[in-house]
């Protein structure tokens, strides 16, 4: 199982990973600081199993990414969660557009973290049964 | 009687008594004289014309009777004279005389002497007539008729009197002077001549012939006219009949030459024509939007040269270093075009640019020879054709700017008064537009100004974001740590880290808020404040069950803006309503609208909450002004003013009242939508 992450502040996603950690996930999680790097590691490597995507990243920002990852055929049906400190109310509907399946306002505390971690761990890989990719 | 019988023994009785009786009663003084001249015949009416009676008469001396003295001794001379064989050229005819009454008094006769001869003896008779009466009246006819005479050459109009056929009877040396007759015609007194001769001045003589005819034919009219010579003079005419009694016995035609009063009065008209022109045209342009300095200028610059008529109108200002003009714009009005950018330098032209510092206006009718012009003579107002100039200088706060200047080409041109006080207003009005100009210019940029401000406080609080997130992040999870260690004050310390973090986060949420209400700003729509409102006491359902809290609203209208904005306007009121409550009390907001006249609502924020003195209204409005401490009530002190921005952006206006313990009523007027 993998969870790949895509958060251009390093800070940020150390806060996110061990927030990852403490809520049960402490294997393979994965991480690139900019869209370009997100798009390469799609390409390359094994699909993840979970995409945390932040939307403001310098060269390819996380709405590019979305557009590319869900007009991909072999790409477009891993998860993504937009997790973004961006509140305009703009942003969150764009990324519904864009195709992300869900849209989390990064919480201020480690707790809220935590508690949101755990949340999108049960959902999204214990509840989720994904359909079989085309390519796959 | 027995004397005249025996003085007349010569005659048959009868004849001679016939005669008598004749004479007796004649209408006429009838004396008779002999040679000697002795009184021979003396008849009644000569005893009442003389006051002699006949018989004291007859007998005596002509010459010691009836002759004044002075006369006598020709009288005597005369009749030797006629008796010698010399004429007489006092006899037979009628002359007149002075004579004496008996009372010595002298009066006029008028008498006919004839000499009669009988045999060899001459006698001479005369018949008399006193004229005293006749003469007065005939002194009297000349002495109005002097009167009349002079009055006429006194007079300042030329008189002509005519009469009924239009013959000329008398005029005065005034009417031969102003229609300039010559002597000769005047002497010939040549009425057709003298009427060519004045016809021949006139710019209208038939004009003039025919209304002379008309007047002709109409004896009992009174006419007044006005005449107009080639040689542009103007004369008054009036025409009225002369009568005598009842009847028209001619026309008396009088002239007065008007031309210098006709004159004036042309002057007068025009000045004022100037006036109301010249008046209308700064109307026109002192109304005129003058933030943009380039076109007002175009405009002032055209509109001066049609309202003075001056084929070249210009305005220069100085160049920051004050040692050059440059033309901003110069209007030709022969081509109707504008150009620019001629430059002069004010050390070739001294003596003109002091001139300019001391005068109001400089006004120079004959720009080539005026001390104050003619510097340019040489290669300026030749090359253009210049000959008059009107130049005023534009100043600003006292001091010289620039130069409105007005150059006339042909003809030389004397600038009126008028004119002056006409170009030193526009040089007033330019100046004025350089301030309308520079204030818009000054707007704009405190315009940019402005959002730059807000486009900056919004970027600043948006990356500040970031940072202090981790900072939240990571003292949070330092928090964690410490609470495995018991007792330890490094927990407390971070629990204050993220407090602090935590309170700067809501200041730059706010002032993120606050910056957007103008740089995210969205058009108006109608917003149903109803139901604004309903979303807002859902979203607050858990503070409201928490506090055991109340929300009550009327129905209110529905308003035209931003939605989102209006929703931070209400929400903000209320979660103020509900945070400064009274501890024991339950929060109450009383929410309620009325109208005020056809476009504007009065909504009515109530609370029960502890209110806050009165002079603190105009502070709590102002971005971060706090009346309380952190520890008593978080926020971060934008809420209101945030509230005052929105009401402002949607035309309207946020008030206060309230009182320490006794709640507090926020009053918005907005727009509202019918």
């Amino acid at each position: 199982m993998i969870i790949l992450i895509a958060e251009d502040n390093e800070d940020h996603f150390i806060l996110t990973r061990d927030a990852l950690h403490e809520a049960g996930l402490s294997d393979n999680i994965r991480w690139v600081a900019d869209g370009e790097a997100l798009m390469d590691y799609l390409l390359q490597a094994p699909a993840p199993q979970l995409i945390l995507l932040d939307l403001n990243m310098p060269r390819m920002d996380g709405r590019q990414a979305l557009k590319e990852i869900r007009a991909h055929p072999r790409l477009r049906q891993i998860p993504i969660v937009v997790l973004t400190t961006s509140k305009a109310p703009n942003d969150v509907l764009r990324s519904y557009e864009l195709g992300a399946n869900s849209f989390i306002k990064k919480p201020l505390t480690y707790d809220e973290m935590v508690h949101c971690m755990k949340t999108l761990k049960r959902y999204w890989l214990e509840i989720v049964e994904l359909p079989k990719t085309d390519g796959f | 009687m027995t004397k005249g019988e025996k003085l007349s023994d010569d005659n048959e009785l009868g004849e001679k008594d016939r005669t008598r009786t004749i004479i007796e009663n004649a209408l006429d003084g009838v004396i008779v004289m002999n040679e000697r001249g002795i009184i021979t015949e003396w008849n009644r009416q000569a005893e009442s014309i003389f006051g002699w009676s006949r018989q004291e008469a007859v007998g005596k001396r002509m010459s010691e009777t009836i002759i004044p003295q002075r006369y006598r001794k020709p009288h005597e001379e005369g009749i030797k004279r006629f008796l010698a064989g010399g004429e007489g050229p006092v006899l037979n005819k009628r002359v007149e005389f002075s004579a004496i009454r008996k009372d010595g008094s002298e009066f006029p006769i008028e008498l006919t002497v004839t000499p009669i001869r009988t045999k060899s003896k001459y006698s001479f008779s005369a018949f008399v007539r006193d004229i005293t009466e006749r003469k007065r009246a005939q002194e009297e006819a000349e002495r109005s008729l002097s009167l009349l005479r002079s009055t006429l050459e006194s007079t300042t109009d030329g008189i002509l009197l005519v009469d009924l056929t239009g013959k000329i009877v008398t005029f005065n040396r005034k009417f031969v002077e102003m229609w300039q007759i010559p002597e000769t015609i005047v002497e010939s007194r040549d009425d057709n001549q003298a009427l060519a001769f004045v016809l021949n001045q006139l710019k209208d003589p038939e004009g003039f012939l025919s209304k002379v005819r008309e007047l002709y034919s109409r004896p009992d009219a009174e006419s007044f006219d006005t005449l107009e010579f080639k040689d542009g003079r103007i004369f008054e005419r009036y025409s009225q009949p002369q009568r005598t009694g009842e009847k028209s016995a001619g026309r008396v035609w009088s002239f007065r030459d008007v031309t210098e009063r006709k004159l004036a009065e042309k002057i007068l008209q025009k000045r004022t024509g100037q006036i109301i022109r010249h008046q209308r045209a700064l109307f026109e342009l002192a109304k005129m939007d003058h933030a943009d300095l380039d076109s007002s200028l175009k405009r002032i610059a055209e509109v001066d040269s049609k309202t003075l008529d001056v084929s070249r109108v210009s305005v220069w200002f100085y160049t920051e270093d004050r040692s050059e003009i440059i033309c901003e714009t110069l209007f030709r009005l022969s081509e109707e075009q504008h150009e620019k950018g001629l430059r002069l330098r004010a050390r070739d032209y001294p003596g003109y640019f002091h001139a300019l510092e001391e005068s109001r206006t400089i006004a120079a009718n004959d720009a080539v020879t005026d001390p104050r012009t003619r510097e340019f003579a040489g290669d300026y107002l030749k090359k253009f054709g210049i000959t008059s100039m009107l130049d005023v200088p534009i100043r600003r706060y006292g001091k010289v700017v620039g130069i409105v200047c007005h150059e006339h080409t042909d003809l030389k041109r004397d600038w009126t008064l008028e004119e002056q006080d006409f170009a030193a207003s526009i040089a007033d009005l330019i100046s004025l537009s350089l301030e309308a100009s520079e204030r818009k210019k000054a707007e704009i940029e405190l315009e940019r100004s402005n959002k730059d401000l807000e486009q900056f406080a919004y970027v600043a609080s948006h990356d500040l974001a970031e940072p202090l997130h981790t900072i939240i992040g990571f003292a949070d999870r330092l928090k964690k740590y410490c609470e495995r260690v018991p007792d330890s004050t490094a927990h407390d310390y971070f629990d204050r880290i993220v407090k602090a973090a935590l309170r700067m986060q809501k200041l730059i949420e706010d002032i993120l808020i606050y910056s957007r209400i103008t740089t995210h700003a969205k058009p108006f729509e109608p917003v149903d404040l109803n139901t604004l409102l309903q979303e807002l006491i859902v979203d607050l359902e858990a503070r409201l069950k928490d506090s055991e809290g109340r929300i009550e609203a009327a129905k209110l209208p529905v308003v035209e803006g931003d939605r989102a904005q209006l929703r931070q306007l209400f929400q903000n009121l209320i979660s103020n309503a509900l945070k400064f409550r009274k501890k024991e009390t339950p929060p109450r907001v009383i929410v309620t609208s009325r109208i005020l006249d056809d476009r504007t609502a009065e909504i009515s924020i109530q609370d029960n909450g502890i209110g806050f003195e009165e002079k603190f209204i105009e502070q709590i409005f102002q971005p971060f002004q706090r009346l309380h401490g952190w520890s008593e009530f978080d926020g971060s002190g934008i809420g209101l003013a945030i509230c005052q921005k929105i009401t402002l952006r949607h035309g309207g206006k946020i008030t206060v009242k309230s009182k320490p313990g006794e709640g507090a009523t926020f009053l918005l007027k907005l727009p509202v939508l019918l």
